[in-house]
């Protein structure tokens, strides 16, 4: 018995250490978005980091003054708004037609695809730039969406939870005479709501967050998104970090919004897809 | 209910269209017109925004047949963005970059050189450091209107009450003196810290404010001939004794790690290194008692550090002639001076220098001029390596200053340069060069 609860214990301690170190810089984040700028790296190492002695909202003033934050927003929304939208349909109806329909070439192109997924995407963002440059679609919208749009992992995600699907429900539509596109919209879609939830929001993340790609292929700032406008806030030394934070909180609160909304399919997605390994 | 499975599809596959419209049609106005001329600078200070959009909005109302058209990059990533775009071959006509950076985008032929361009009276008004900094293989490939200073900020009352000398730019510390002025300082401070060499900073700074020390001690970042090895030179005697003095401040406590940035301002230190850009800061903590010093003497003689951003045209640019015509005009002394009025920085002809109130004769940054005047300034290392040959250095303070032992480390670091030049050939000069 007091094995047990000695187990509980360490457990409770184990995951609360856990939890802390992924709230900790995110609180101080918060925190320090707050503070005077003198203050923030002085109290960075002691418990003063989460307690404002003066809380101010000018460091948020700041990021407005100071940049175009709002066109940067929307730009960031835009693209990864584009990226998450096209590619739940595209994924996840290439990943039925890999799942359920019978096709010539079909397990080898799938067998392509799974290898897709060891490759970072480091390793083909200079082929990719080269291209870009070629087609001369730099500094555009569409050079930051279209190569994003169709991803193995995500079609790998969707294929995993179509397989585990009865098939009953498609042959019981099939006999009805419903076709494979009325099929997927009608009954796939709506029974698969988990994984959808789970690819918008790991799509999502990704992309939100993008900083090498768009920095390669960027100039102006009418399709510059958040992650390279926070750069114009690094510049010659001291840096004001009560502005970076501001920004960085302005910059995540989407990304925690999306997933406060979707967690409660995004955590049955990763229960019941290959996430969980 | 038949066309209801169509209703999502047809939304998504509507959504998909638009992202193709978009992609269609370029986000950055891309004109063809003949008059305009395309500028890339860095979004840094806002007041040096400012200016600069307002310098940019004066050229076109007085040459109404040309149209700059101004794009700011950020400063964080600027360098990567501005190769990224070289690499594609979409450099702009006109570009700033930051001085260190001219000989690796003269080396990779990016860049047209300007010496022909402008006439021999506004060069000759240049400070001799905006040339040296602007110049690669006997060419100059870039202007600045400004320039940085570097020395020692110093706290009047403290030195005076530990009794030392006030160095002048004629006779600055030795390295002995400069060793007892700490020496006596720390005894009459609380925590004995009394040195503020902003290693809060890091990057860059390092380069730029820490180099000087070691020039001024006889050792250098690599040989200055040919720029082929720092082998002898980065670990020479000279570097090894410099570094090893750094070190010694730092452990016994001399130096203040300045996290809040104030060190200075709050006169928890009597001296400071620091730049031109630290003056209106300190001078409104310190008021009278602010002085400005020279680096001392470690042995050959007392340096300074130079460079900062200047512009360039690029060797694509079919606007050669309005590109100098633009930089010229941000070269005439009502330019060079509101662009200098606004960031603090050393004007860039002598011209604007005599008119300006900070750095004339009597100005309370004179000496920041007269030092690059005399030719104290050392520029950091024009080659191309020198993305690696700082990135290097900074490794080294930052080694030196959690402890580890010098002579190792300069080894490794000298080992590093050395094999990127050799990987480069020592990057010879192609002479790839439109007149």
């Amino acid at each position: 018995m007091r094995a047990t609860r000695l187990s509980v214990l360490l457990s409770y301690l184990l995951l609360g250490g856990m939890a802390a170190l992924f709230i900790v810089p995110l609180l101080m984040m918060f925190v320090g978005s707050l503070k005077p700028d003198q203050s923030i790296l002085v109290e960075g190492g002691s418990l003063a980091a989460f307690l404002p002695s003066e809380v101010s909202l000018q460091n948020y003033a700041d990021v407005f003054r100071r940049s175009d934050f709002l066109r940067y927003f929307f730009n960031s929304l835009f693209i990864t708004g584009c990226i998450v939208s096209s590619g739940l349909l595209v994924n996840s109806m290439a990943a039925y037609a890999f799942a359920r329909l019978q096709w010539r070439g079909r397990d080898l192109l799938f067998n392509l695809v799974l290898a897709l997924m060891i490759l970072p995407f480091e390793a083909i963002a200079i082929p990719l730039f080269y291209g870009a440059s070629m087609l001369g679609l730099r500094d555009s919208f569409s050079i930051q969406i279209v190569p994003f749009i169709a991803n193995a992992f995500a079609i790998y995600l969707f294929y995993s939870f179509f397989i585990g699907m009865p098939k009953e429900l498609e042959e019981a539509a099939r006999l009805d005479g419903a076709s494979t596109l009325r099929i997927f919209f009608s009954i796939i879609m709506p029974n698969a709501k988990p994984v959808f939830a789970s690819v918008a929001i790991l799509t999502f993340l990704t992309w939100w967050g993008s900083y090498l790609w768009p920095m390669m292929v960027t100039i102006g700032p009418s399709v510059r998104p958040l992650p390279v406008a926070i750069a114009s806030f690094f510049t010659l030394p001291p840096l004001n970090w009560g502005d970076i934070l501001a920004f960085g909180v302005m910059m995540v609160l989407p990304v925690l919004l999306l997933f406060i909304i979707f967690q409660r399919w995004f955590v049955r997605g990763v229960a019941s897809s290959a996430i969980k390994g | 209910m038949r066309y209801g499975i169509l209703k999502p599809a047809s939304l998504l596959f509507g959504l998909l269209l638009i992202i193709i419209l978009a992609g269609c049609g370029k986000e950055t106005n891309r004109s063809s017109d003949e008059d305009r001329l395309r500028i890339w600078a860095h979004a840094g200070q806002e007041s040096e925004r400012t200016v600069l959009q307002e310098q940019v909005a004066r050229f076109n109302q007085s040459h109404p047949k040309l149209d700059i058209q101004l794009t700011l990059i950020p400063e964080g990533s600027y360098n990567a963005q501005v190769q990224a775009a070289a690499v594609a071959g979409e450099l702009p006509d006109l570009l700033e970059l930051d001085g260190p950076f001219v000989a690796a985008y003269a080396w990779q032929g990016h860049l047209r050189p300007l010496d022909k361009l402008f006439d021999k009276q506004l060069i000759a008004d240049l400070l001799p450091s905006i040339t040296t900094q602007g110049s690669y293989a006997g060419r100059l490939w870039a202007v600045g209107v400004y320039d940085s200073g570097l020395g020692l900020y110093g706290d009047r009352s403290k030195l005076q009450q530990a009794g030392v000398r006030i160095p002048s730019l004629q006779q600055p510390w030795s390295r002995d003196e400069f060793e007892t002025a700490l020496q006596q300082l720390s005894i009459q401070d609380p925590d004995g810290q009394v040195l503020d060499l902003k290693l809060n900073y890091a990057g860059e700074w390092y380069t730029y404010g820490l180099s000087p020390i070691l020039q001024s001690a006889g050792g250098d970042l690599i040989e200055r001939g040919r720029h082929l090895s720092a082998d002898g030179v980065l670990n020479g005697l000279e570097s090894i004794t410099m570094l090893r003095n750094l070190q010694d401040w730092i452990t016994k406590n001399r130096v203040d790690p300045n996290i809040d940035d104030a060190a200075f301002t709050s006169r928890r230190v009597p001296l400071a290194l620091g730049g031109h850009w630290n003056y209106r800061q300190y001078q409104a903590s310190l008021g009278d008692d602010l002085l400005l010093l020279p680096l001392p003497d470690f042995g050959a003689g007392s340096k300074t550090g130079m460079g900062s951003w200047c512009w360039a045209i690029t060797a694509g640019s079919q606007k050669t002639v309005a590109a100098a015509t633009f930089l010229s005009f941000l070269l005439t002394t009502e330019e060079v001076l509101s662009m200098a009025n606004a960031n603090g920085a050393i004007p860039a002809t002598r011209s604007a220098i005599d008119a300006s109130p900070l750095y004339r004769p009597g100005g309370p940054l004179r000496l920041f001029a007269e030092q690059l005047e005399k030719g104290r300034g050392i520029p950091r290392p024009r080659t191309p390596a020198y993305p690696i040959i700082t990135a290097e250095f900074q490794r080294i303070v930052d080694r030196i200053r959690s402890g580890s032992d010098i002579e190792s480390v300069l080894e490794r670091a000298v080992e590093a340069i050395d094999r990127e030049i050799a990987d480069n050939q020592g990057y010879p000069w192609r002479g790839e060069v439109k007149p």
